[in-house]
């Protein structure tokens, strides 16, 4: 295993004068070609944390690296070349007139010459589906269609870290799976790693870590199970809680015992059919 | 008096006798009634954001006619005089936040009664009873609304239509883009004052569990026309027409569907967890203490 992301002691601190630091002396590492969502409530330090892994913010301690790459005011294009960032709202992350020349300006500031440029945003386009779109208005797509633009954007320049900020909370469910399903395919083929920062119970359970904030620290690191066995506690942890445990805690109220650890909903169907059978 | 709001025949066309015409609506027949917690739900591009704006005349019907209270609406309705509409029927538009523009809390929620000819005093008045009513303390008021987190901009927003007093409270998406606890609070919110303040509640979302939690009628548009509307329990009947129309279905009836191939079998389809959990506990051996003292 490859360790592609790698934070000691992480802290930092909007301002110098700030009681409370955005972050607090935060450490872990993460492998290539993982899936990690981090959750918490709003204020948790989430983006904080975010933005420090490509550099966007500069923490006050510690040390980042991402691959070989320390991250210093040296190395820090090179890092941000590495790491793709989709923010939450698609309307405040177009510049170009057309959906094609959106996904080639990053490849413009690069200075990549004019004949792969048109491969690179070809392709990418392609591979989010948007290839038919590409002469059209970005204003014009809905709200799905203009974050898997702004993927585009982002594959278009090879990253190998790719970070969602919270890049579905805007889209309405449809425009949510259509942006999940294209960052599964993305990963699967072009091994990339993923960092979701989400408040969205399914995109959470499509990780296969789960890093919880809260006020600036790291407070729980694990899989989806253990994470997800935490019943009404997530909320609390900015996720809502996962639909057989609130059948759970409803059918515990009614005097029925039910399981401790984390069941899915076809587990969750099993136990209780194998439960009706032994009346 | 009734704010009852009622649809008759209703189309609207933009742009109408141009080559860019285009039907969002045609043909609805609805009804609103006072006192009701009514969701509209359908697909982006179906026409809901259209409708609510016949909602409170902000723009009038090409074709039929809509009744709101005691005043009806037609396509040659005069513009003038339909302010006293827009007080009754308050709309939260998406994103409400976006609109927040004065220096202090308390002006901008004052700005919209001191319009309608609300002294300076009493305006303010009004703004501080409605800060209290979405949840925000008197120290808000003299904060910049810009310097608040996003979910409280929001409720300073709301409390800014909440301050016209209007009867009905429209409300496009309340809980788009906020964390599940902002969901959950604001959900209670607005529940809170249609039990209270018997506010009417028209609330157009993609949750269906929040349709199945809060709403007593649905209204289910598809391009442009009214496809289905009942309660809950009739919208929600025929599972297999919503996920044909990709609508989403209440999380516990789908999963009773799933306990149903099974074999359990449901007098009555469950909407909500707590429904869910009635219908299970009916066949399923109780914890044998818990289930003795249980005086249910």
């Amino acid at each position: 295993m490859t360790i592609i992301i790698d934070l000691e002691h992480i802290s930092y601190k909007y301002q110098s004068i700030d009681e409370q630091s955005a972050l607090k002396d935060i450490s872990f590492s993460i492998e290539k070609g993982d899936w990690v969502a981090i959750i918490g409530h709003n204020g948790s330090g989430k983006s904080t944390l975010a933005k420090t892994i490509n550099g966007l913010l500069l923490p006050e301690n510690g040390k980042v690296k991402v691959g070989e790459y320390l991250l210093d005011e040296k190395n820090v294009w090179t890092i941000r070349q590495m790491v793709g960032m989709v923010f939450q709202n698609p309307d405040n992350q177009f510049v170009g007139s057309t959906v094609e020349d959106d996904v080639a300006f990053g490849l413009e500031n690069q200075g990549i010459p004019r004949e792969e440029m048109v491969e690179r945003v070809h392709s990418a386009l392609e591979k989010v589906k948007m290839s038919e779109f590409a002469k059209r208005e970005p204003a014009r797509l809905s709200g799905g269609q203009k974050q898997r633009v702004a993927i585009a954007g982002i594959v278009a320049l090879r990253p190998d870290i790719i970070i969602l900020d919270e890049a579905t909370s805007m889209l309405d469910p449809q425009g949510r799976k259509e942006v999940l399903a294209t960052i599964q395919e993305l990963k699967k083929k072009e091994n990339l790693t993923v960092i979701s920062i989400t408040h969205d119970i399914d995109e959470a359970a499509n990780a296969n870590r789960i890093l919880v904030m809260k006020e600036g620290e790291l407070i729980h690191d694990g899989t989806p199970q253990t994470i997800f066995s935490y019943g009404q506690e997530l909320t609390a942890l900015g996720l809502d809680v996962p639909f057989p445990e609130k059948l759970k805690s409803a059918l515990k109220k009614r005097g029925v015992e039910v399981p401790k650890e984390y069941m899915t909903e076809e587990g969750m169907v099993e136990w209780l059919w194998t439960s009706s059978l032994k009346k | 008096m009734a704010m009852d709001i009622q649809f008759e025949k209703v189309s609207y066309t933009y742009q109408p006798k141009t080559p860019f015409q285009q039907k969002a609506l045609y043909d609805i027949d609805l009804k609103i009634k006072d006192g009701s917690y009514t969701a509209i739900v359908g697909h982006t591009g179906s026409g809901k954001s259209t409708l609510l704006q016949h909602l409170n005349a902000l723009v009038k019907p090409t074709e039929g006619m809509v009744r709101i209270g005691d005043r009806k609406i037609f396509p040659e309705t005069n513009n003038k005089n339909l302010k006293t509409i827009r007080k009754e029927v308050g709309i939260v538009f998406q994103f409400p936040e976006a609109q927040l523009f004065e220096e202090t809390v308390a002006k901008d929620i004052a700005f919209g009664p001191k319009n309608f000819g609300v002294s300076e005093e009493e305006a303010f008045q009004l703004a501080k009873e409605k800060l209290a009513l979405v949840g925000l303390d008197d120290s808000y008021l003299e904060r910049s609304p810009f310097e608040l987190s996003g979910g409280q901009m929001r409720r300073v927003a709301i409390a800014g239509v909440l301050a016209l007093e209007p009867s009905v409270l429209v409300l496009d998406e309340p809980t788009a883009g906020l964390d599940p606890s902002g969901r959950k609070e604001m959900m209670a919110m607005f529940q809170r004052l249609h039990k209270e303040k018997k506010l009417t509640i028209v609330l157009v979302t993609h949750l269906m569990d929040d349709v199945a939690d809060y709403a007593d009628y649905v209204l289910v548009l598809e391009k442009g026309h009214v496809v289905k509307q009942g309660t809950p329990d009739v919208v929600f009947q025929d599972i297999d027409w919503l996920k044909e129309k990709q609508l989403g279905v209440p999380t516990a009836a789908a999963f009773a569907r799933k306990l149903s191939a099974k074999g359990f079998y449901f007098e009555k389809q469950p909407l909500t967890p707590e429904a869910l959990a009635d219908e299970i506990v009916k066949v399923l051996p109780r914890a044998k203490k818990a289930g003795d003292k249980d005086d249910e």
